[in-house]
């Protein structure tokens, strides 16, 4: 399941000072249609260095890059600034 | 291992509980695993506390999905056979005795599903805690 948003939120001092969802799905949109225009130059690209080894690289980290962003969900990261008193929190889901 | 497990090896080497008890208890702290499938952890896990005297320093709580880490480690076997031998060689020359060529997804495998036991702690000034979940 691919990440459908982005979620940011700032804490300071207890207080929400920062609740900011950031819908991914459009932005996997504009990406999937970016890679989808890539996808003739790709093939290109892998077809004309397969000779030199790197063909298959190529063809396969593009598919891969579907995959890495499929994987992305449930990422999650918390930072704590005791000096600040402040609490950065960034989840895809 | 376990925590569960350690706690019924303890209690059997203290001799609060008979063998049998202990393989019965063993075999039920097994039980939700076995019945969830080879399913294993979920989530790499990475945990930065300071130290309980340490007043400074932040807290940093990182939960990355496995699946992320199983993509980023496939790029690994894209790398073409020319190239990987010059990994290699540098990473012998830096003292990483590691070979590219024999890692494949399937030991990928084995080792994210074998991840559900690691606990790493590390202590000093902050506490590093990573597991898997």
């Amino acid at each position: 399941m691919i990440p459908l948003w982005l979620r940011i939120r700032v804490e300071e001092g207890g207080r929400s000072r920062l609740s900011l969802p950031i819908p991914l799905f459009l932005a996997w949109l504009l990406l999937t249609a970016l890679l989808l225009l890539l996808l003739p130059l790709v093939l290109l690209a892998g077809l004309l260095s397969w000779p030199w080894g790197w063909g298959r690289t190529i063809i396969l980290a593009y598919f891969q890059v579907f995959v890495l962003i499929g994987s992305l969900s449930g990422l999650k990261l918390d930072i704590e600034s005791r000096e600040q008193d402040k609490i950065t929190r960034i989840v895809m889901q | 291992m376990s925590e569960e497990k350690r706690k019924i090896l303890e209690m059997l080497a203290e001799k609060k509980i008979t063998v049998d008890d202990a393989e019965r208890l063993l075999a039920a702290v097994s039980e939700p695993a076995a019945a969830g499938g080879a399913r294993g952890p979920k989530y790499l896990r990475v945990l930065v506390e300071p130290a309980p005297g340490n007043k400074e320093g932040d807290r940093v709580n990182v939960r990355v999905p496995l699946n992320l880490v199983r993509a980023g480690l496939k790029f690994a076997s894209f790398i073409p056979a020319q190239v990987r031998d010059k990994v290699n060689s540098e990473l012998k020359e830096k003292g990483v005795p590691f070979d590219l060529s024999h890692f494949n997804p399937q030991d990928v495998e084995a080792l994210l599903v074998h991840l559900n036991d690691l606990t790493v702690e590390v202590e000093g000034k902050e506490n590093v805690r990573v597991f898997c979940e």
